[in-house]
């Protein structure tokens, strides 16, 4: 492969990569549990964290970072304590991380980089030190996934019952949270804030219906993922369209077709 | 010999005017009731009687504001290892893909520690629970492809596995169809002839079949004497008319000798 010579190239293969492990892990993970809209506001609240980072002066996917970690770790302890419903609650969460971060870029009286780069994406900026980020939270992910396994299942299936066998719920759900705020940062590379989402479901939505089981799904949806954000790049690096959009459009396309296919 | 003596003393659970309050509604009101080894009670109520509250605050998923609870003789916090539980219909996310098997280790989890996987003897445990509920052929199978009959005896499975000395069955029936409910009851009359406690909740007067020891009603009060019959008095309390008590048309020891 002659492509991977150049350095951005190689460097949009391997965050790839990184980013399929995570839409693998995570997206299954919140689809069959019907979070997602939970994710989506993880992932908009993080733009809060951008736009600190930018006024601050510093690195913004780190200051989205800690934005969207802190947050995961307030919902976790706070969301089911509240008395209105949690849905409304990440409604509200959701608007104020995004007026949050827009309220620092006005601020912001140097230079303010392109902010599209942030919201929509384009895999190939990722620089070296961009993938180094996304390999130590893909590792986090991994770990706290693998250790973990058994009290995740059971608070994702039956949060009752795993806390009459002692699972520690609250604690494991803001562990989850926390996966799931590194992985909406690692996609933020691929796709941007804004499309964050399209990558953590339809992987997921589309191996649901060819396998069974939650590793076959994390395993096939992970493929699915990394075959979709290839495509698409190879696409838009062919068509001269932006990247982002162009993998979340290809797959649209693709889990429509499937959708319809497999139907009828 | 004078340990069982202990032991058969010792109250499974113990409930000292309990006063529960659910989003500032006051669902249990002064609820004193104990509970002896190998009792089986069937506790019968219409809807929104505080049925499944009162499982709940057995195994302290609820507090409440007055009174006291204990589970053999402990905090409900300690005394809910000994508790198997298998929660009313599906309050869980059905559609999780999750297998047979899975579901049932989950009631290994008791006594794991995280970041420790589940051992070969909890698979070989799990599956004597299946076997006991003859689901182990469907072992590898997803949860959402099973009929309600079959989720059922899995959960019982996941309960039971952990080798519980409660066993509390909330709404057990509902969605099992008669012939099934059978199989069930004989099930769970095995268990307790084994020596297991047995607190089961329904709506469904119909359902407290010939297995059931002791009979007790609710509604936010609780109506119980430790007997097997039910006074026609605490029926028309809890369910405020009176009620037919052969309500599916199949004897039913629930009344007295039609004397009074």
């Amino acid at each position: 492969m002659t492509l991977l010579q150049y350095e951005f190239l190689r460097n949009a293969f391997i965050a790839g990569l990184l980013i399929s492990l995570a839409c693998a892990v995570v997206g299954t993970l919140i689809v069959m549990r019907k979070m997602v809209y939970l994710a989506g506001g993880i992932a908009h609240i993080a733009f809060g964290g951008v736009g600190i980072g930018i006024f601050m002066g510093i690195n913004p996917v780190y200051s989205a970072l800690a934005f969207s970690l802190l947050s995961a770790f307030g919902m976790g302890l706070g969301l089911k304590r509240l008395k209105i419903s949690e849905d409304s609650a990440i409604g509200v969460l959701w608007a104020t991380g995004m007026a949050i971060g827009a309220l620092f870029v006005g601020l912001t009286k140097s230079y303010v980089p392109d902010l599209m780069v942030y919201l929509f994406g384009n895999i190939l900026l990722v620089s070296p030190s961009d993938i180094k980020t996304m390999l130590i939270l893909d590792g986090i992910i991994f770990l706290l996934t693998r250790g973990l396994w058994k009290e995740l299942l059971a608070v994702s299936f039956d949060p009752d019952f795993a806390w009459v066998c002692g699972v520690k719920v609250r604690f494991i759900e803001t562990i989850f949270l926390i996966m799931v705020a590194a992985s909406c940062v690692i996609l933020i590379h691929a796709v941007g804030i804004v499309l964050v989402l399209a990558l953590l479901t339809i992987p997921t939505l589309i191996s649901r219906h060819f396998y069974r089981g939650l590793k076959n799904m994390m395993i096939l949806s992970g493929l699915f993922s990394f075959g979709l954000i290839m495509a698409g790049l190879a696409l838009s690096y062919f068509l001269n369209l932006p990247s982002g959009a162009t993998i979340v459009l290809l797959s649209g396309i693709v889990f429509g077709i499937v959708e319809i296919f497999k139907r009828s | 010999m004078w340990i069982e003596y202990i032991i058969k003393t010792v109250k499974v659970v113990e409930l000292k005017g309990v006063w529960v309050k659910l989003s500032d509604q006051v669902v249990l009101e002064d609820i004193s009731f104990d509970v002896f080894e190998g009792d089986y009670i069937g506790i019968i109520g219409p809807n929104g009687a505080g049925k499944t509250t009162l499982l709940k605050v057995i195994l302290g998923l609820i507090k409440p504001f007055r009174g006291k609870v204990s589970v053999f003789g402990l905090e409900p916090e300690e005394g809910k290892k000994f508790i198997g539980y298998v929660p009313q219909e599906r309050p869980f996310n059905k559609d999780f893909p999750i297998k047979v098997i899975d579901v049932v280790l989950m009631g290994c989890l008791k006594d794991k520690g995280l970041f420790r996987n589940f051992t070969p003897e909890d698979l070989k445990r799990a599956e004597e629970a299946l076997e006991l509920v003859e689901m182990r052929p469907l072992r590898d199978r997803e949860i959402c492809g099973l009929s309600g009959g079959e989720l059922q005896r899995v959960l019982i499975a996941r309960a039971i596995v952990s080798k519980p000395k409660l066993l509390l069955l909330d709404e057990p029936t509902a969605h099992v169809d008669l012939p099934v409910q059978t199989e069930f009851f004989d099930l769970l009359k095995r268990l307790n002839e084994e020596g297991l406690t047995i607190i089961m909740v329904t709506h469904d007067i119909g359902v407290i079949s010939s297995y059931v020891g002791k009979i007790a009603c609710l509604n936010r009060k609780i109506y119980y004497h430790g007997t097997k019959e039910i006074r026609p008095e605490d029926l028309e309390a809890v369910y405020g008319c009176p009620v037919d008590l052969i309500a599916h048309g199949i004897p039913h020891r629930v009344l007295r000798e039609h004397d009074r």
